[in-house]
């Protein structure tokens, strides 16, 4: 159970922004899960942004990682921002499961939104 | 002194008599705190304000179509066995007054009998005046003299049987109300009872208790199983009955093929049954013989509710309340309240059935999941916890291995996302391809590329794996030498002497989801009495509000338990941590293993 925590989903020109706050874990994992595929709606590009989250769990990563191949495979894109303010346990997680490598992830949400419109 | 001013004095003893009767009227009334007590205020303190020589009180019954005699004063035992019900026509005086809500006044038995013939050979009262009381029922009040009434006394008479008739409906909705309670609280206590029973005879044991005496003199609960159906539990308020209700279930059981059983009624239909008041008809409908009826009849049955007990569609029993030896009768509500709780209990039985045997294909599949026993290594203490998350019914992903191979052995700990019998599945498989892989892999890193390799091939898309694998060779001085590599998990920590903290292995990229990922061999050593903690995010991961155990929670635990701490005494250092971090069980599943060499032998070489 988390003790706060938000998800909403922003409009930044063509790109749909999915802004994380709070503690994410499995209770939650569902939720954002639909926030995604709701901010998507089809094929437009959704940037999730971490940088308010203070926690996340595996299965909020698994469903970072579900999300990106989701996107992958019918042609739309997703990218995830994790700025410096994020939580130092989400900062760790990432590093620890080593998904950097693994998803696009970056550090503002300028470089985010550039580097999704291509 | 004249006449008059005799008249004067006489009715004025007269009026101040009836103030007083009036007064004790009011305070009686004022004080009944049920119906029946309003109902006995209104005759007793009533008759004298009323100056009556006889009283009948009736009401209407909920459907509206008769009136039942609830009171009587002055006649003989005789009237209310005769007059117990009478229909709600006007060819009765009463239910007339109370159908035109006007008082009806009969001075004599002939012009009783005249206006209502059906009341031939009863008239007796030299004058009978019924009043309507609310439209609930009337008061029938008869005088053996001859007396007249004026309007200033049918004023005042109406004006007194409204003030009864206030007080016997504000006792009857008290009554209303505190049964309401009764039932809100009764369906509060099962809900809680339920919960906590998983054994669904436990739960059906509950029931009985929870109904009697709340809202039955006798609770009967029938069950079907494979070999028919079972009386699994019978409650009566009068625990000598029990035995009798018992004798009469033998002689002629439930039977849900047998026509004239009731519960097999409810059984057959799923209908739920309400029979109030229970009537000679309705007996002989469920009775087989003339020796059934008699056993029934010798119970005093007034008024029954059977409700059928079915979750998901399927009905698994009935429960059956009875109303033997109280006077109540069961309503609507009962009935509702009956179905509720029928549905609880219902849900409580499927529930531990079912939860039955998920606990069984759970331990099933743990059982595939972690080993049973971890092999003795001489000179190496190896100890493993894991602390399932929530209830321990669904299966987590966690695992952990520790096997033999030629001169030395391997130490695998990992976590699948995702519960239940997928995430199963997929750590079945992880556990059992580092195994394997071990045996003919070099390093570590290329023993997690394999596994890697295997969990993109089979996994679902939402799901991956994070685990460390470390290989372990005993060296001359009674330690090990190990090599270590972390696919996305967190590394494993070193206790040094002094409880100096190293960390153990380079972070690497999770599991299944990339065909190229970043694995790296980190090599270490480990003297006599140092040790190797690996465990699962569960353990750093676990929180409580705002805060988590972390890292650096880890570490604070691991730097205190002091040089000489066994592998077992750290590992369960390292459980009560994360137990006591927060209460309640942990959200994740926790795997923790210790390895710690302790010198003491040659090793495997």
């Amino acid at each position: 159970m988390s003790a706060s925590s938000s998800i909403q989903i922003a409009r930044d020109g063509d790109v749909a922004v999915v802004v994380l706050q709070g503690e994410h874990d499995l209770s939650t994992a569902d939720r954002l899960r639909q926030a995604i595929e709701r901010a998507r709606d089809g094929s437009t590009p959704v940037v999730v942004d971490l940088t308010e989250a203070t926690f996340i769990d595996s299965a909020v990563l698994g469903v970072l990682i579900a999300e990106h191949e989701r996107a992958a495979s019918n042609g739309s894109a997703v990218g995830y921002v994790v700025g410096a303010g994020a939580g130092h346990s989400v900062h760790r997680i990432i590093d620890l499961a080593g998904v950097a490598a693994v998803l696009p992830i970056s550090s503002d949400r300028a470089t985010a939104l550039r580097a999704i419109r291509g | 002194m004249t006449a008059d001013t005799d008249q004067t004095r006489s009715d004025i003893a007269w009026l101040g008599s009836r103030l007083q009767h009036l007064q004790t009227l009011s305070e009686t009334l004022a004080g009944a705190r049920t119906e029946h007590e309003a109902i006995e205020a209104t005759l007793n303190p009533g008759l004298d304000v009323f100056e009556a020589d006889q009283a009948v009180i009736a009401m209407l019954d909920e459907s509206g179509t008769e009136f039942r005699i609830v009171a009587v004063r002055g006649y003989p035992d005789q009237v209310e066995a005769d007059w117990g019900m009478f229909p709600n026509t006007d060819e009765f005086p009463l239910s007339d007054a109370v159908r035109t809500r006007q008082p009806v006044i009969v001075y004599g038995p002939e012009e009783l009998i005249r206006r209502y013939p059906k009341l031939e050979g009863t008239g007796r009262s030299a004058a009978l005046v019924c009043l309507p009381m609310g439209d609930f029922g009337g008061i029938a009040l008869g005088y053996d003299r001859e007396k007249t009434f004026g309007d200033a006394e049918l004023e005042f008479m109406t004006a007194v049987v409204r003030q009864c008739s206030e007080a016997i409906r504000r006792t009857a909705f008290d009554a209303e109300r505190g049964r309401r309670a009764e039932r809100l609280a009764l369906l509060a206590e099962a809900g809680a009872a339920f919960a906590g029973s998983l054994d669904y005879r436990t739960t059906l044991g509950e029931v009985a208790n929870l109904a009697v005496p709340a809202m039955a003199d006798c609770c009967i609960v029938d069950v079907l199983e494979p070999t028919g159906l079972h009386q699994l539990a019978t409650v009566h308020v009068e625990p000598g009955k029990i035995a009798r209700v018992a004798e009469l279930e033998t002689s002629y059981p439930a039977d849900p093929a047998e026509p004239h059983s009731a519960v097999g009624g409810v059984l057959r239909s799923g209908e739920a049954l309400l029979v109030s008041p229970v009537t000679e008809e309705f007996v002989r409908s469920v009775t087989r013989d003339e020796a059934h009826r008699d056993a029934v009849h010798a119970l005093g049955m007034r008024s029954l509710i059977i409700v059928p007990l079915v979750a998901r569609g399927r009905t698994l029993g009935a429960i059956t309340l009875i109303y033997d030896t109280s006077s109540r009768l069961y309503d609507e509500h009962d009935l509702a309240t009956a179905a509720s709780l029928a549905d609880r209990a219902a849900l409580a039985i499927d529930n531990a059935r079912l939860h039955q045997a998920q606990t069984e294909i759970a331990r099933t599949l743990q059982h595939g999941l972690l080993p049973d026993a971890l092999p003795a290594i001489p000179g190496v203490e190896i100890t493993a916890r894991y602390l399932a998350a929530g209830e321990g019914l669904e299966v987590g992903g966690d695992f952990y291995d520790v096997w033999l191979m030629d001169g030395s052995f391997g130490v695998a700990i990992g976590d699948v996302s995702g519960k239940g019998a997928r995430a199963a599945a997929m750590t079945s498989l992880a556990r059992h391809t580092v195994r394997v892989a071990s045996l003919h892999e070099p390093t570590p890193s290329r023993v997690l590329r394999v596994l890697n390799s295997e969990i993109l091939q089979h996994r679902p898309p939402d799901m991956f794996c994070t685990a460390a694998y470390a290989h372990a060779v005993p060296s001359a001085d009674g330690g090990i030498d190990v090599t270590i590599a972390l696919g996305g998990h967190p590394p494993g920590v070193i206790v040094r002497h002094e409880g100096v903290l190293e960390q153990a292995g380079e972070l690497g990229t999770l599991l299944g989801v990339r065909e190229d990922v970043t694995l790296t061999d980190a090599d270490f050593h480990l003297a006599p009495g140092e040790v190797l903690v690996l465990c699962t995010d569960g353990v750093i991961e676990r929180r409580d509000g705002g805060r988590m155990l972390g890292e650096e929670g880890l570490a604070e635990v691991l730097a205190g338990v002091g040089s000489g701490a066994t592998a077992e005494s750290i590992a369960i250092a390292v459980e009560r941590a994360v137990m006591e971090f927060a209460s309640g069980a942990p959200e994740d599943d926790v795997a923790i293993v210790v390895v710690r060499p302790t010198g003491d032998a040659a090793g495997l070489c």
